[in-house]
């Protein structure tokens, strides 16, 4: 379990990064935490030319509030957005996510961009940003893009970024109101069976708004359940709602059967970690502040 | 003196631990020698094929590389199948794996190619340029499948059948006894293929010295002699020219006893070359190239009289052993004879047949065919008490042995053909200690629920009992010896991969000086040190060894004595140690570095050791370890899932040596005995290809689901050795999985006897709960 051959260049800033992105285009892959990277390298599944490392860029690691808006530079540590303050206060679904990532020591080295542009689509990260609808901030030596969550996942461990192009920063938007993160693995620290994080706002009825339900796990890429989230949309979740919900989520998901767990038993795992999801985020008060800046 | 070592129930700290857990143990992989090469083997991606061609050419030509050889590389003599470790007369014929694969490959793992360069990065460059070209066979891959086919395919064709041996044991008359039985059950068990994982894998580093014509070996093996053996028959040396030494070993659970044919290779590579030549295997490889463990398919039957007494068991089993069968018959014997735990059984018959399929080799792993016999016999239990409304406990009560049965001869064969006697044991006493430490009785009625946002978990209980083998021959040997310094030195051959049998030696060698355990010296893992022994397997160290060192050191402290009485013209029986020093009742006569100058002076020796005396031990028969167990479960009810937050044992193991050391064992083995209920399965797929090879996808268990222990011991004393101990490694795995199953069913409030097969998916737990729904009168438990 040794690599390949490979060329290493650590990149000091990031036109450097892109610089050499340009220059290697396919041949070259980006080394940031390395908790995905190094096992393919090691069981040599991916042998690339150049491993381009961008952990000195310093200046691609941050965490901003800005404008109601959360900015996280791409090599920022799971585990610091894990324990960030803003985050636990205002963004604590993604606090509460990233949590399920691995294990502790996975996360103090593993980075946001890292696990978002390997694209697994059971990984914790890649489900938070459809339910949040981040925003990718993507840039090459031409030009900067931004790529919407629902446009950036193709399909397993497949983006639409170039090979040419490196992810530079996610921008989280404000969080509705009620939360949860369900995950369901073999063992803690495994990769997801299924995981699921629920967000949505109560209207001064009581009512569901801005209801979102992405799910990982059970398909090439996360999903977004737009049939429970409708079901829900401008309706008090009472009880009955709830099991429509579930039932409709369940429906909504096509999985594939592999060694851990059949295709049956992850649609009847959607349809309780929703239900759950949105039980828990009900009981919760109204924890995540509205953020009026 | 030793005796009341035992006997005081001190718990010592081991003195391996601060070595290791400070980083500074020494495994093969930090051992690096000049000019050391390293070796990476090519593997067959098939499980089932011809080797139709091997180029090398673009291997040969990649940087770094010093070689590669194939089986028409080697030298005639080295050409041939690796001694069988183990032989049983059952067996119609003993399939051994050749140093590298001769023609056929009967595996996806077996070891085709070899490739030697300066360092792993590039042979392992190396390895993936040599074209291998197989002519795939049909697969032998299905149990039932491979015992049935009489036209093919089969794993060694002219063999004309893929079963090797047809084995049966009996005691009573079984059939004429389940014909009365007032109440029979009958349940088909499958307990699945797992893997046999240590931290560290296995590995081989060998050196050769020409001048001398001594090699030299450092394994990550359990028995240095054993393989001291097999290299001298294979490479032709003689013994006295082989020194083989197990430096730290991290784990080995029973693979590492046995013998590979990478342990062979390197050392003949070593010789070949002229050079040092280290293999270290990788995570990779352990899933595909080391020993595996169980997969039996049981029928068994079980018959009871009117008052729940047991009158007849009977069991007709599968075995799968793998592609090849070196490692005798062990596992699925012990599984057999296991199986009546400590219940009077008058009439039982165990039948096998040993299976060969395209799979990597079966061989003893932590239980060996013991957690299978258990989960056989409690499982029987469980589906009886369904079925005749006895309780679960009162079933088990009726039919344990009494204290007053022992010595109590069950009627079977070892495997060695020797009679399975139950020396020692109070299977009562420890089923009631159990059943109150674990507050069974409020554990009882509904089973318990408890709501949490919008989830709601049910506990139940389950427990079973076992007796295993824990202490068996032959025989091995110790030296005790005085040196220069005055220090205690206990040498052995026997090794230790995380037992602590060097706190175990270190204790019972300061026993009879009065020192302190940390001021004995213990070299072991040796084979220059004690040329007398087997290594460490089979929970049988304490026995074995402990009674070696306990007797050595009491011979030493004799001979010392001895000297003493005469130098001071002193009777001898009125000579005693104290914290190492030698007194008459209240006067001085020396210490043990005063003795070893006197020595020294008189020139009695000029080695390093000055006194020195050896012993043999064998133990009189087998002494049986005992216990019983209570597993505590939460399961979830809506996926499936099932925890384990608690398990009380009660354990008997005779005299606890070193009570510390006693615990780790009982509580490591329970933690394994979860994972092997709940996660560790090896599946293939029906072209004989694994598809869990990374502990990505092979779940073993982590201190996230290890539950919380709680251990007693109520200790009969052996008599088959001196210090009346018993084995304790492999106690706490035995018991486990069929605990845990019956506590799921009684979680669910499902019928006794729902789970037949091992390991336990959530998915089975809601296939049997939405049966169990189906049924009428009973109520929904989701």
């Amino acid at each position: 379990m040794k690599p390949a051959p490979f060329r290493y260049v650590a990149a000091q800033s990031l036109e450097e990064a892109l610089a050499l992105l340009q220059e290697y285009g396919d041949e070259g892959k980006l080394l940031a935490g390395g908790q995905s990277l190094l096992p393919l390298l090691n069981m040599r599944l991916t042998q690339p030319a150049v491993l381009i490392d961008i952990n000195p860029i310093r200046e691609l690691s941050y965490i901003r509030r800005e404008n109601g808006v959360l900015r996280v530079g791409a090599l920022t540590r799971q585990r610091e957005l894990e324990r960030h303050e803003d985050v636990l206060r205002d963004w604590p679904c993604l606090a509460a996510g990233v949590e399920h990532i691995g294990y502790f020591q996975i996360r103090n080295r593993g980075t946001v961009g890292g696990s978002l542009a390997h694209a697994d689509p059971s990984a914790e990260l890649a489900v938070l940003a459809a339910a949040y609808e981040a925003e990718f901030y993507v840039q090459s030596e031409e030009e900067t893009r931004v790529i919407p969550a629902e446009e950036f996942f193709l399909t397993y461990l497949t983006t639409s970024m170039m090979p040419h192009e490196m992810l530079t920063e996610i921008r989280f938007p404000a969080q509705p109101s009620h939360w949860s993160f369900q995950e369901l693995a073999r063992r803690p620290g495994d990769f997801a069976l299924v995981s699921t994080a629920v967000l949505f706002d109560l209207d001064s009825r009581g009512n569901a708004c801005n209801v979102r339900i992405a799910v990982g796990g059970v398909d090439a890429t996360p999903v977004r359940l737009r049939n429970a989230e409708a079901s829900l949309e401008g309706r008090p979740l009472d009880e009955e709602a709830l099991e429509e919900a579930a039932r409709l989520a369940q429906d909504e998901v096509e999985p594939e059967s592999d060694v851990q767990a059949s295709a049956a038993y992850r649609k009847r795992v959607v349809g309780v970690l929703v239900r759950r999801a949105l039980i828990e985020a009900l009981s919760r008060p109204q924890a995540a502040g509205r953020m009026e800046e | 003196m030793v005796r009341s070592v035992v006997e005081a129930h001190v718990t010592f700290r081991r003195i391996e631990d601060e070595r290791l857990l400070t980083g500074r143990g020494r495994y093969v992989g930090d051992i690096r020698l000049d000019n050391m090469a390293e070796a990476v083997f090519v593997r067959s991606p098939h499980a089932h094929a011809r080797i139709r061609s091997i180029e090398v050419d673009d291997a040969l030509a990649s940087p770094g590389v010093i070689g590669v050889w194939t089986f028409d590389d080697l030298d005639a003599y080295f050409q041939r199948p690796l001694p069988p470790w183990f032989r049983h007369p059952a067996f119609r014929d003993v399939k051994s794996p050749t140093p590298l694969a001769k023609g056929i490959v009967r595996h996806v793992g077996e070891a085709v190619a070899v490739v030697v360069a300066v360092d792993r990065h590039h042979a392992e460059d190396a390895a993936g340029k040599v074209k291998v070209t197989y002519d795939p066979l049909p697969p032998v891959v299905d149990l039932e499948e491979a015992a049935a086919a009489t036209e093919g395919p089969f794993v060694h064709e002219d063999l004309g059948s893929n079963v090797v041996a047809d084995y049966t044991d009996e005691v009573g008359d079984v059939d004429e006894a389940m014909a009365r039985a007032a109440h029979r059950v009958k349940l088909r068990l499958r307990t699945h293929r797992g893997a046999g994982l240590s931290l560290e894998g296995r590995a081989t580093l060998a050196s050769w010295d020409e001048q001398e014509g001594v090699l030299t070996v450092w394994d990550s093996t359990q028995g240095v002699l054993p393989l001291q053996n097999s290299l001298s028959e294979m490479l032709q040396l003689p013994k006295e020219k082989i020194r083989v030494i197990a430096p730290d070993v991290g784990g080995g659970f029973g693979p590492k006893h046995m013998l590979y044919p990478e342990e062979l290779v390197i050392p003949y590579l070593a010789r070949k070359l002229g050079r040092p030549v280290r293999w270290l295997e990788d995570r990779l490889e352990t899933f595909i190239a080391s020993a595996q463990q169980r997969d039996q398919e049981h029928e068994a039957e079980l018959g009871i009289d009117e008052e729940g007494r047991i009158v007849a068991v009977r069991t007709d089993f599968l075995w799968d052993a793998g592609a090849y069968n070196p490692y005798g018959l062990i596992v699925p014997i012990v599984a057999g004879i296991t199986l009546p735990g400590p219940y009077r059984i008058p009439n039982y018959r165990f039948r096998f047949r040993a299976v060969l399929t395209n799979k990597p080799v079966v061989a003893p792993v932590r239980g060996s065919g013991r957690p299978d016999g258990v989960f056989v016999m409690e499982r029987l239990l469980d589906a009886m008490a369904e079925q005749s409304g006895i309780d679960r406990l009162a079933l088990r009560r009726i039919n344990l042995l009494s204290p007053d049965d022992f010595p109590y001869d069950v009627g079977l064969k070892q495997h060695g053909g020797d009679p399975v006697v139950y020396d020692s044991a109070n299977p009562p006493a420890l089923f009631d200690k159990v059943v109150e430490m674990s507050r069974w009785e409020e554990q009882q009625g509904a089973p318990a629920e408890d709501a949490r946002r919008g989830r709601r978990t049910r506990r139940g209980v389950g427990i079973a009992s076992f007796v295993e083998s824990a202490g068996r021959g032959p025989a091995e040997a110790c030296r005790v010896a005085l040196d220069r310094d005055g220090k205690v030195r206990v040498l052995l051959s026997a090794g230790t991969q995380g037992q602590g049998i060097a706190t175990m030696a270190a204790l019972l060698a300061a026993a009879p000086f009065d020192l302190s355990p940390s001021e004995v010296h213990v070299e072991l893992g040796d084979s220059h040190l004690v040329s007398v022994g087997q290594g460490t397997y089979g929970s049988r160290s304490a026995v074995l060894v402990g009674n070696a060192v306990s007797l050595a050191a009491e011979g030493l402290r004799d001979e010392i004595l001895l000297r003493i009485a005469r130098r001071h013209q002193r009777p001898i029986e009125s000579l005693s140690f104290r914290a190492g020093e030698v007194y008459s009742g209240p006067d001085y006569l020396g210490s043990l570095p005063q003795l070893a100058e006197d020595l020294a002076e008189e020139g009695e020796t000029q080695g390093e050791l000055l006194l020195e005396v050896e012993r043999e031990f064998e133990p009189k028969g087998v002494a049986y370890s005992s216990g019983v167990a209570v597993a505590l479960v939460e399961v979830d009810p809506e996926l499936g899932t099932v925890k384990v937050p608690e398990v009380y044992m009660v354990h008997d193991c005779g005299h606890v040596i070193n009570p510390l050391t006693v615990h780790g064992q009982i509580v490591g083995a329970i933690a394994h005995g979860v994972g092997n209920a709940l996660f560790e399965h090896l599946v293939y797929d029906d072209k004989g290809q694994l598809l869990t090879g990374s502990l990505m996808d092979y779940l073993v268990v982590t201190a996230a689901d290890a539950p919380r222990y709680v251990v007693e011991h109520i200790g009969t004393p052996s008599p088959t050795n001196p210090l009346g101990v018993k084995g304790t490694a492999e106690a706490g795995i035995c018991a486990l999985p069929a605990a845990i199953v019956q506590a799921v069913e009684h979680a669910l409030d499902l019928p006794w006897g729902t789970f037949t097969q091992l390991p336990l998916h959530p998915e089975t737990v809601l296939e049997a709960l939405a049966a169990r729904n189906r049924l009428p009168g009973r109520t929904q438990a989701s």
